[in-house]
């Protein structure tokens, strides 16, 4: 199994911008038609999926606006709709559908929205790491200490202590994980939104809300990672 | 009496070739088209919709479909394919269980594909389910008027990659050309949502013969979107047959009459009856089962309630599939606005209670349903063509895609329940010095492990020589709006396009199926033969049937001297000679004795019109006098 693959992180980011039509070779601009010829044009690899769904590079996205833009969008690119078409069209639909699909299954949900954003803004390749928030060193520590003892103790009124222990660490688990959730929905997403609309933002502010979002961010999912396996642990 | 149609002058210019939808049912199939903007399943000369989706290899080679398969069940049951979806694009070892209780034999030499052993042939799943296709299409030409060469066919949403290439490569053996994989839940949501017009949250609960999808939709302004699938590619119907037949009768029989000899003939029989009391328990509280042996007579009440004490682990299953589809779509039960019911075992009444506690409301079932999802893929098919406008399907991928790294991890590039087409890329390079080839090994399921997961493909992508961690291969994951998988890769380094051989763990490759394509043509001659043979055989039974059906009225004629004896005595010995060469093998001998009785039966035929006529006209003056 030597020739297993080897996977690399792959970057985001990098505009790739497109300007003739591939069939009448006229210059295209963002239409998904050439005006002169009226074929399908392909989004482009790298696009964005901000500038892919046509709306601005903002985290406080109202899923009531995605949702129609979704659906007109895979009403102009779906593979239905060209089966009548030219191979290579068929296969320009096929794709931008794809990319259509990807980024709407991203950006309707607010955390992989805001983690897309931030690999996307620092350019970096892969999502921000899961990491332990400092402050609850102790707890977690405290909370595999418990869920050790609880696997393996066999005493039952033991176990009902430990039980009601471990639930007690799962509730305060939760909260600091939704504590996260609301520090960016409530505070950071409507900070870089004022900040988009700024002519000028200072470099300086942007940097230190994409560094607090990735933190959040891995605080949030390192959490989450223990909280399924007390859920696990306790549903035996 | 010509029953080909003919072509309406002036409408037939630039018409394009129908597409039709098709069912390829674990128990039944059918076939539907488009016709002035509604669905419409095509029957047979008797108004049945249905075919027993059932092979039959006769020894002398040659084959029989549907109906005319069915007696091989009991007659000659190792000859006589039945449920063969639950075979297909499936390895040997997946099919253990099935292997045990299907009466038919699979060949041990093969692990890869399952082939079924016919005498001294085998058959792949594919090749089977080809000849069920072909009957479909035969019946569609006939009706249409019109070649048919184009299909949607529909798939359980839990179907796997394999499982969707294999029904493909089974339309292509048919020769149809197969646009669109579709799957059975959304087809049905299709079928409904173009009847109701309605907008909201839709769950489709289908339970057929062999297996189980459940579906959360999403309607809106013409968008079906699916928001997540569920289900189970093993558990239907024919579970439920067996938990009767053969976790309870077949053991009572042995018991009563020890030393019986268990056959594959004894064990159809059973899940036969079995099947039969399930039927009648949809409406009766008890059902009587009642099987003929050669030692005595096995008689036996089943009361409902202890059949569903018998299915409830059936059912139960399904509802946790249930709940498991409606968390990933982020609802509670309360809030899915209208539940559907598709597949004939939804008439089983525990199954129909069930679903509606779960829900909290009455499920529907308005369309019939054993025919909604061939409805639905017709209207799939009247979207490609462009005849139904502003409908469009927005369908997922049921199980999440990942490749294996080392140590036997998967990781995962596409997410279960994501919108499809979709893709996913990811950067590789290699381990070893000069390394010419990597292995991407693709897999299927929701697993940590690779091995737990279903293994779809090894992808063998070639690299120029190079040192080790040098290359940039890209690899593109692509899965179609079919739910199909398609891996393409380049490499950065030198830019070129990397060549990517394919080895499908569980299907065959493009080579077999052009094989198989070839065979079918080798015998498209016999299968036309044996096509015709049965029509016209069929064609003179219900003419032997109508004819008997007026004697009683042309003796009448002959008492009221409208018919001479001579002329009955005509019309009996004919329709006695019709009698005798339904049995032949040449369907010519059979067409001569049916225009025979059509020439004999001619004047009688105007004599009942006549008096049919008068009658109503006798009918209509009464009426008048009434008023």
């Amino acid at each position: 199994m030597s020739d297993l693959a080897v996977s690399i992180p792959t970057e985001k980011g990098s505009n790739d911008s497109r300007n003739l039509c591939w069939s009448c070779r006229s210059e295209v601009r963002e239409e998904p038609l050439c005006p002169t010829c009226v074929k399908l044009q392909p989004l482009g690899r790298s696009s964005d999926y901000f500038s892919v769904m046509g709306v601005p590079r903002k985290l406080g996205l109202d899923p009531k606006v995605l949702e129609p833009v979704f659906h007109a969008l895979s009403r102009r690119f779906h593979p239905d709709v060209y089966r009548m078409a030219s191979p290579r069209e068929r296969i320009i639909a096929l794709e931008n559908s794809a990319l259509l699909n990807q980024a709407y299954r991203t950006l309707r949900d607010p955390f992989e929205r805001t983690s897309y954003l931030v690999q996307l803004e620092q350019g970096r390749a892969s999502e921000a790491a899961e990491s332990p928030p400092g402050a609850l060193f102790e707890e977690i520590l405290e909370a595999q200490e418990l869920l050790g003892e609880y696997k393996f103790g066999d005493e039952e009124e033991e176990r009902a202590v430990l039980r009601a222990r471990i639930e007690a660490q799962r509730d305060m688990f939760r909260s600091e994980q939704e504590s996260r959730a609301r520090a960016l929905t409530g505070r950071i997403f409507p900070d870089w939104d004022a900040l988009q609309d700024q002519p000028q933002a200072d470099p300086q502010r942007r940097a230190a809300l994409l560094a607090e979002m990735s933190r959040l961010l891995g605080e949030r999912s390192y959490l989450k990672r223990v909280l399924n396996s007390l859920d696990e642990a306790l549903s035996h | 009496m010509s029953k080909i149609p003919l072509p309406i002058a002036g409408a037939q210019q630039h018409r394009e070739p129908k597409i039709v939808g098709i069912d390829l049912g674990t128990t039944n199939s059918l076939v539907a088209y488009m016709r002035d903007g509604a669905p419409r399943v095509i029957a047979d000369e008797v108004g049945d919709s249905l075919i027993p989706s059932i092979v039959y290899f006769d020894p002398k080679g040659d084959v029989l479909v549907g109906q005319a398969a069915k007696g091989g069940l009991f007659e000659h049951p190792e000859r006589t394919v039945y449920s063969v979806k639950r075979l297909m694009g499936r390895g040997l070892a997946d099919v253990e269980e099935d292997r045990r209780l299907l009466p038919y034999m699979l060949s041990d030499q093969h692990r890869e594909v399952v082939r079924i052993r016919i005498g001294d042939r085998q058959y792949t799943p594919p090749e089977i389910s080809a000849h069920l296709l072909r009957a479909l299409k035969a019946r569609a030409e006939r009706h249409l008027g019109e070649a048919v060469t184009q299909a949607v066919i529909t798939v359980p949403a839990y179907f796997n990659d394999s499982q969707r290439q294999a029904t493909r490569d089974a339309g292509r053996i048919a020769g149809l050309d197969v646009l669109r994989i579709v799957n059975e839940p959304t087809a049905a949501c299709l079928a409904y949502g173009l009847h109701r017009r309605r907008e909201g949250l839709m769950a489709v609960y289908d339970l057929g013969g062999g297996t189980f999808d459940i579906s959360i939709l999403k309607l809106r302004e013409g968008i079906f979107e699916v928001q997540s699938t569920h289900g189970d590619t093993h558990l239907g119907g024919d579970d439920m047959d067996r938990a009767l037949g053969y976790d309870v009768i077949l053991p009572e029989i042995r018991e009563r009459f020890p030393g019986l000899s268990d056959d594959a003939e004894l064990r159809e029989r059973v899940r036969d009856a079995a099947e039969r009391a399930k039927h009648q328990l949809s409406s009766a509280d008890e059902a009587e089962v009642r099987i003929s042996l050669p030692v005595g007579e096995f008689v036996r009440t089943v009361r409902r309630d202890e059949f569903e004490r018998l299915i409830q682990p059936i059912v139960e299953r399904t509802l946790h599939s249930c709940r498991q589809a409606l968390a990933d779509a982020g609802v509670t039960p309360r809030e899915i606005d209208e539940v559907v019911l598709v597949g004939g075992s939804t008439r089983v009444p525990l199954v129909r209670r069930r679903v509606a506690e779960l829900f909290g409301k009455e499920p529907h079932s308005e369309l019939n349903p054993d025919e909604v999802v061939a409805l639905g893929a017709a209207v799939q098919a009247g979207i490609l063509a462009g005849d139904v406008q502003d409908l469009l399907l927005l369908d997922v991928n049921p199980l999440s895609l990942g490749i294996e790294t080392y140590g036997g991890a998967v990781e995962k590039l596409i997410p279960r329940n994501s919108t499809i087409p979709t893709s996913a890329r990811n950067v590789f390079t290699t381990a070893a010095e000069g390394q010419t080839a990597i292995i991407v090994h693709v897999v299927q399921g929701e697993r940590e492990l690779a091995k737990d997961n279903r293994s779809l493909a090894r992808f063998n992508i070639h690299v120029p020589p190079m040192p080790a961690g040098w290359p940039r291969l890209e690899v593109t994951f692509l899965i179609d709006e079919n739910g199909i998988l398609s891996v393409s890769a380049n490499e950065h380094r030198s830019g070129a396009d990397a060549q990517v051989e394919v080895r499908p763990s569980c299907g065959l490759t493009e080579d077999e199926v052009e094989q198989m394509v070839i065979e079918s043509f080798e015998h498209a001659e016999d299968d036309l033969r044996i096509r015709q043979l049965v029509e016209a055989r069929v064609e003179a039974e219900q003419n032997v049937l109508a004819t008997e059906k007026q004697l009683p009225l042309a003796e009448e004629f002959v008492r009221s001297g409208r018919m001479t004896t001579r002329e009955l005595e005509i019309i009996r010995k004919t329709m006695e000679s019709l009698k005798t060469a339904m049995a032949s093998d040449d369907h010519r001998v059979i067409r001569q004795r049916l225009e025979d009785l059509d020439l004999a039966t001619r004047n009688l035929a105007a004599l009942v019109m006549d008096l049919a006529v008068s009658e109503r006209l006798k009918g209509h003056a009464l009426d008048e006098a009434l008023q």
